[in-house]
């Protein structure tokens, strides 16, 4: 009777499909709020169980987190790639900057260490040619470097170091590797001047190589030296003439050993003109090439002498 | 069988877009330079949050289980941990969601402040539970500092890529 007023008389089916309705329609929020409820209950429960299994080491849950794992790491290297290598890249480009510096400035002291390696290979080739200079000079000698030619148009001097180990004293000849030089003009404590053979000056005994002939030789303050008294002696037997041959473009004008400062045999000069016996001889040892030269001590004349 | 599976990655197209998209997110969380810099951000907080209150259609409880699931293979936590945590904080925020969904923009970013911080309080209780130790509690890391700073950020950029996806 009330589901007739209701107007709900119907067939049982009808009935029940009509309830349904009703009831879902009514609770439709709620039933959906709660099967969310308890699938979110689900799956909570499940995740604690999974957890739990985990925490006890389950064999299936420790292979599926060594897959995960497996899969998870490769995508997180490809990931990280780009940003690796652009830490790279820029650790690098600090590293080469860094690299380039020190290059640069390891570049700047070889090359002043070639400069001075260049400059004791020199020294060394030098100072070896000096101690060639002459295997018959005497023992005593002393190399010393040089610290100057000043020349002023009159005079043509130069001056070396000096030191009181040295033991330099005036007169001492002068020479280097391709010959003589000059002698001690003056000593101080620092430096010695050198009277050079190109000075006005300057008077060495020598002798021409070829011939033997005796002769004295001067400077003009320039690379010419000129060659005044000539030997012109007549011998006793009055062939002088017939014997001795006149000196001659190319000789070599070698130290006489006469007067005592330089020792016999250095070479001096090479004649290169002769003209209305005016002979004209050019130095051998170009003293503006010199970094070092010796000085040899024995060459002194003892005044006692 | 190709074909149906064809049909239904069809069908679930915008919703595998997502989970790629979270899932690239999550592993780009773990990347190396997060370490050299020092500070572990966590990005996945934002899309929870963000997906829960503002995009829910995308954000189902088995997308949120897997992301879970990936996030504990990553970082070597037992399976289940991470998932437990976002179901946790999943529901929690569900129930407030009313308040802070139509919110302003500072409501919401502190909303999302305590919601990092009970985040941190659960995963220590449940790292506790798990090495049966308690480990000290960050009231504040530099990681949840910067989640939190970068928060109306991520949140324009979601957005962004949520209308992308469709």
């Amino acid at each position: 009777m009330i589901l007739t007023l209701l107007g709900l008389k119907a067939t049982g089916l009808r009935r029940s499909h009509i309830f349904s309705v009703f009831i879902t329609r009514t609770f439709r929020r709620s039933v959906v709020a709660l099967n969310k409820f308890f699938v979110t209950i689900l799956f909570v429960l499940g995740s604690s169980c999974c957890l739990y299994l985990s925490i006890q080491q389950h064999p299936l849950l420790a292979s599926l987190e060594s897959m995960l794992m497996d899969v998870t790491t490769p995508v997180i290297y490809f990931l990280s790639q780009p940003i690796e290598w652009l830490k790279d890249y820029t650790n690098n480009q600090e590293k080469l900057r860094l690299e380039i510096a020190h290059l640069r400035e390891e570049n700047k002291r070889l090359l002043d260490w070639q400069v001075l390696a260049q400059k004791r290979e020199r020294e060394n080739q030098y100072l070896r040619e000096m101690l060639n200079v002459d295997p018959n000079l005497p023992n005593s000698i002393a190399t010393t470097k040089v610290l100057g030619i000043p020349g002023d148009g009159y005079h043509s001097t130069m001056l070396i170091a000096n030191t009181n180990s040295l033991k330099i004293e005036k007169n001492q000849a002068v020479v280097c590797p391709e010959g003589v030089i000059g002698r001690i003009m003056s000593t101080g404590l620092r430096t010695v001047r050198v009277m050079l053979i190109t000075d006005m000056n300057s008077r060495v005994p020598v002798r021409v190589e070829s011939t033997g002939e005796q002769a004295i030789v001067t400077g003009n303050n320039n690379t010419e030296l000129t060659v005044i008294h000539q030997d012109h002696s007549i011998p006793e037997d009055g062939e002088a003439s017939s014997k001795k041959e006149p000196m001659k473009v190319g000789d070599r004008l070698l130290t006489s050993g006469y007067g005592g400062i330089f020792p016999p045999g250095l070479p001096v000069a090479v004649v290169t003109s002769i003209d209305n016996e005016i002979i004209t001889a050019t130095v051998i040892a170009n003293a503006f090439r010199l970094e070092y030269v010796t000085i040899l001590k024995n060459s002194v004349l003892d005044d006692a002498e | 069988m190709v074909a149906s599976l064809w049909k239904a990655i069809h069908k679930d197209w915008h919703s595998l877009q997502y989970a790629l998209l979270i899932s690239l997110i999550l592993m780009m969380n773990a990347l190396p330079i997060w370490g050299s810099i020092g500070i572990h951000p966590q990005l996945y907080l934002v899309i929870l949050y963000f997906s829960t209150l503002y995009y829910p259609p995308m954000q189902s409880l088995g997308t949120i289980c897997l992301m879970g699931l990936l996030q504990d293979g990553i970082y070597g936590y037992p399976l289940g941990l991470s998932s437990l945590k976002f179901l946790l904080l999943h529901s929690l925020l569900l129930t407030q969601s009313r308040y802070l969904v139509k919110s302003e923009i500072s409501l919401s970013w502190i909303g999302f402040a305590v919601f990092c911080a009970i985040d941190a309080l659960i995963q220590n209780l449940l790292l506790s539970y798990t090495f049966e130790q308690f480990p000290p509690f960050p009231f504040f890391s530099a990681g949840m500092g910067l989640t939190i700073c970068l928060y109306p950020l991520s949140l324009k950029f979601l957005y962004w890529i949520t209308k992308k996806v469709g």
